[in-house]
């Protein structure tokens, strides 16, 4: 595909270079860890908070007793986004490094 | 350390060129609207506290008069329900209307845009400031984006925080910096997801992160409204001045101006033919439609329009894929109104006294005592009128004597229920606890338990 520059009717300036900001695969798996997982954990706050008040949750346990319930929800948000993150990651790392389509291994890295 | 260091392949900045056009004043207006809409419901009121509250302490959500508990967790599930089947819906019909219009990737990724202009100056002189090395003009510049979109930022995180916790407190606390550690935190969390999704990542987000842009193309069908350059009518491209815009007959439409690159906001050419990254603003539709009017072309080179229609074949509205959708949304969405308006004011649960099954009082009567917790979700209070039925004689008396459920709160109240074994019979029986309000005695509550006499 050429970028098919022309003049135009207004002698407009040309268009500029196609190579638009396009991630590392690097970036990609971040955005595929944390993103996701950020998602589910909103789900999963939203339904086990829906049913059960943090108050009661920590005020039964005695490392945790004295927390307000703001801090209850954020604990338990952040507890829930680092679970799902480790399930993004494995799936993330099942998939870069399946056997590819074509059949060919992939390159093995060691450090 | 080789290039593993950087997130980007390559990191050329789309600047989207403005555009003028229709679906850009629909667009714009959507965005107002909308920004409009979250920045300003946090401030209604409603009677003595603010309109729409979703009070995470207290476990209570306010909206307008109706007051949500955690036991009306079912409906906010629902709704979430019927917002994916309405996306469906919409998305079969008309695209990725969504995308292009109401997303708040993309209306707030607009509102930055415009404030980037503010500072920067249009696409040319933004594209040319990219490449400037630091003069004092680019610092300037720059510094005066980073104050709009920091500001900005900051306030769309007041503003969200200001859902949770009432925002004229939380207004106060901020004046007098005395804000509690949580609520800084998700103040700055989210001003930096603003900032960090709608200043500086735009359409990677849509490109990288949106699951939506993966698998809308499953609601689509060959009567889906796309937007789509016509190849039949433009091609062979070619440029031309606009004084032979008729001699050359054996091109076509398309003068490849280029400008439906310029001004596309996740930088695709729509002439390559539909891409998942397309979010269908139709912005390219602008601009070409403002080429063809200069050519004196019919308008229409790049559209919104439907497989079939470009086949030459008419375009369905109704058909199985709209009416399921359309049914599904329909019956979701009357059952909801139908939930919410025979919701319960009243509800009660009932627990038995844990620590004795019964006590025998003077005269030979059994008392069995239990402890009501009445929630009223409505705003107004109720006075209430409790009988127990079961068992021929029972006798309720309630502490306080006169209960009144309270206005969003949950109320409780204990009551001893007597009985003489003569008239009830011995051992345990089920009986039932009915509240009825002073205020209407259609609004009841009811909940079972158990009475329990001595067996002998």
């Amino acid at each position: 595909m050429t970028t098919g520059v022309g003049k135009n009717p207004e002698g407009l300036p040309e268009d500029a270079p196609r190579a638009w900001r396009r991630w590392t695969r690097k970036a990609e798996n971040i955005a595929a860890i944390l993103w996701p997982s950020f998602l589910a954990a909103c789900i999963a706050t939203a339904v086990f908070f829906g049913n059960i008040d943090p108050v009661d949750l920590y005020g039964n346990s005695a490392p945790l007793a004295e927390v307000s319930s703001l801090t209850g929800y954020a604990i338990g948000f952040f507890f829930f986004w680092i679970i799902c993150s480790l399930s993004s990651l494995l799936s993330v790392l099942l998939i870069r490094t399946s056997r590819r389509r074509d059949g060919r291994a992939r390159k093995e890295t060691h450090h | 350390m080789d290039d593993n260091n950087s997130l980007y392949e390559s990191a050329e900045k789309i600047h989207a060129r403005e555009v003028d056009g229709t679906f850009d004043r629909l667009r714009a207006a959507a965005t107002i609207w909308l920004l409009g809409l979250y920045y300003f419901v946090p401030w209604l009121r409603w009677e003595d506290r603010q309109a729409i509250l979703f009070d995470l302490p207290a476990r209570k959500f306010y909206i307008f008069g109706l007051t949500f508990w955690p036991q009306d967790f079912i409906y906010l599930a629902w709704l979430l329900v019927i917002a994916g089947i309405s996306l469906f819906f919409v998305t079969s019909l008309a695209g990725r209307l969504w995308c292009g219009y109401a997303c708040p990737q993309t209306v707030w990724t607009n509102a930055f845009v415009w404030l980037e202009r503010i500072a920067e100056g249009n696409r040319s002189r933004r594209m040319k400031l990219d490449k400037s090395p630091w003069t004092r003009e680019k610092i300037l510049r720059r510094t005066a984006k980073q104050i709009l979109w920091i500001t900005f930022a900051l306030w769309t995180g007041f503003t969200f925080v200001g859902y949770f916790t009432p925002i004229l407190e939380l207004g106060r606390e901020i004046l007098e910096f005395d804000l509690g550690p949580w609520e800084s935190f998700w103040v700055f969390f989210y001003s930096l997801a603003t900032y960090g999704n709608a200043g500086i990542m735009r359409e990677q987000v849509c490109k990288y992160m949106c699951p939506y842009a993966r698998f809308q193309s499953a609601m689509f069908d060959h009567d889906t409204l796309i937007i789509s350059y016509d190849e039949k009518r433009g091609e062979p491209r070619g440029s031309r001045s606009r004084k032979n815009a008729e001699t050359k007959s054996n091109q076509g439409d398309c003068i490849d101006c280029t400008l439906c690159v310029q001004v596309c906001p996740v930088g695709i050419d729509i002439r390559e033919g539909l891409q998942y990254e397309c979010i269908a603003c139709a912005a390219c539709v602008d601009a070409c439609d403002g080429i063809m009017d200069r050519m004196e072309y019919p308008r229409g080179l790049i559209s919104y329009t439907t497989e079939n229609a470009m086949a030459g074949k008419k375009s369905r509205i109704v058909r199985p894929r709209t009416i399921i959708y359309g049914t599904v949304l329909l019956i979701l969405v009357v059952g909801l109104a139908g939930a919410l308006s025979s919701r319960y004011e009243l509800r009660m649960d009932v627990l038995r006294d844990r620590n004795a099954l019964y006590r025998e009082l003077s005269a030979g009567r059994i008392e069995n005592v239990y402890t009501l917790k009445v929630l009223n979700k409505s705003d107004r209070d109720h006075p209430l009128s409790l009988v127990v039925t079961g068992l021929p004689g029972l006798v309720i008396e309630t502490d306080p004597p006169q209960p009144i459920a309270v206005a969003g709160e949950l109320t409780t109240i204990t009551a001893r229920v007597q009985a003489l074994p003569a008239e009830a019979g011995a051992g345990g029986h089920d009986v039932r606890f009915e509240v009825q309000s002073g205020l209407d005695e259609q609004i009841t509550a009811d909940s079972d338990s158990r009475y329990f006499l001595p067996t002998n």
